[in-house]
């Protein structure tokens, strides 16, 4: 529901034309490289799609909606828990490793001409929200209840242990190849820890950050 | 505008350095926690000259090789009315094996049973519950020997023709918990102190039977308990 709600604010930018200026639409497909936390850089992809708008003489604002999956990540905790009740005892393992994140995204970018209004070269300075992150990467929890009996799960991990979104800025600069494609280099750095919050210890933390590469393409 | 420009490049990178940071690629989290229930008395069987101290601790099988003791806590109708046991059996594979019980007796005419509000009437820091049979009265069980061809081989107050003995409400206080997936269970932990005689099992005469009494007693001094009952 929210991403149809974005989309139809991406299409309603370029039909009630926003501020009466200069507005055009395109696509973004990316190349991402997110530093994960061992000093590695891994791999992903990501795709949007824009809306961009003139405020003023060379610049102006950009708007994006797009997707990401980005991999290489090992971040993994593991707690041991033991419950001594009156009547029953229980051993609790849960564990859990991000492999890789995907999430949506909705981002919000000024844009200005490096030098002057003829220049090829642009940058944005923009923020983004992205939301329904999901984790790639096992998941684990086993219980042992009272004397012999237990429970055991295992598959994709989420609410509990992930934050699901995230909050963060990011800079990027342009460079027109042509008429309607411009080549974009971007760092991205979220703010959040994609980790909850656990209430008993100072967990792990994935702090988003990216590198990435993409050919934005104008389509009208 | 050149300003904006280079604070955000500054912030980026910043960000950037911060983040690579190294971190143990698995972060570990160990907790215990043990339900402060407990026991601890010292008996003297008949010929003996000393007193011998006995202990039932939750949770002691966590350090040691020792045995893992299960605190249960039941409601059912006796003949003397409907009764409060709480009792205290020995882990041994997927047997277990009676060890120690308290047995109270509701007085009559209660009308909400074992609710909070008559739990916390019942034991009353202060209220004392004489060694016997039914209510106002408490009914202390213990099985000393190890067992053997029997499974319940307990000694009870109630064994004795003269019960002789009392037990001592000093406190109590809410206490609940969770078993993870399940729901609370409330109630309150009643902490105790206890001293008297019991009679003592007899494995040849049968004290299986209901009218079984004896006049060998088993002495018990420095008795402490903390025990948890639920409200219902």
């Amino acid at each position: 529901m929210t991403r149809l709600f974005l989309i139809t604010i991406l299409l309603a930018l370029q039909a009630f034309g926003l501020f009466a200026q200069p507005i055009s639409f395109g696509l973004t497909p990316r190349l991402v490289a997110p530093v994960v936390t061992d000093a590695k850089i891994g791999q992903g992809w990501a795709a949007e799609a824009w809306s961009k708008v003139e405020i003023g003489p060379g610049n102006g604002l950009k708007l994006k909606l797009g997707y990401q999956q980005i991999g290489d990540y090992n971040s993994a905790v593991e707690t041991k828990r033991t419950y001594v009740f009156p009547d029953r005892t229980i051993r609790q393992t849960e564990s859990a490793r991000i492999k890789g994140l995907e999430t949506w995204y909705v981002d919000l970018s000024f844009w200005q001409y490096t030098w002057d209004i003829k220049s090829r070269w642009s940058f944005e300075l923009g923020a983004r929200y992205s939301f329904s992150t999901q984790a790639r990467g096992p998941y684990e929890l086993r219980q042992s209840l009272g004397f012999g009996s237990g429970r055991f799960f295992s598959g994709g991990f989420g609410e509990e242990m992930l934050r699901g979104h995230d909050f963060g800025l990011h800079l990027s600069g342009a460079f027109e190849l042509f008429d309607g494609c411009w080549l974009e280099a971007q760092a991205y750095q979220g703010l959040l820890n994609q980790w909850k919050d656990f209430e008993d210890f100072e967990g792990p933390t994935v702090y988003v950050t990216t590198l990435s590469v993409g050919l934005a393409f104008r389509l009208f | 505008m050149k300003n904006l420009c280079y604070f955000s490049l500054t912030l980026v990178i910043a960000a950037l350095a911060s983040n690579c940071e190294k971190e143990p690629p698995l972060i570990t989290f160990e907790e215990v926690y043990v339900s402060p229930v407990y026991t601890q008395f010292e008996y003297r069987d008949t010929g003996q000259v000393g007193y011998t101290l006995q202990e039932y601790r939750l949770g002691s099988f966590l350090n040691s090789d020792t045995p893992v003791y299960q605190w249960n806590e039941w409601d059912k109708v006796t003949s003397r009315g409907p009764a409060l046991l709480v009792d205290i059996r020995e882990r041994l594979g997927w047997n277990n094996f009676y060890r120690f019980g308290l047995e109270f007796w509701a007085t009559p005419g209660e009308e909400a049973l074992w609710s909070e509000a008559h739990l916390k009437k019942m034991f009353e820091p202060g209220s004392t519950f004489s060694f016997g049979e039914g209510p106002g009265k408490v009914d202390l069980s213990f099985a000393h020997r190890d067992p053997d061809f029997f499974e319940d081989e307990r000694s009870k107050a109630s064994f004795l023709k003269q019960p002789d003995g009392q037990l001592s409400v000093t406190q109590t206080e809410d206490y609940s918990y969770t078993s993870p997936g399940q729901e609370t269970v409330r109630g309150m932990l009643v902490h105790c102190t206890f001293e008297g005689s019991i009679g003592q099992y007899d494995r040849f005469e049968g004290a299986w039977l209901d009218d079984f009494t004896t006049n060998t007693a088993l002495e018990i001094r420095e008795g402490k308990a903390t025990f948890f009952v639920a409200y219902r």
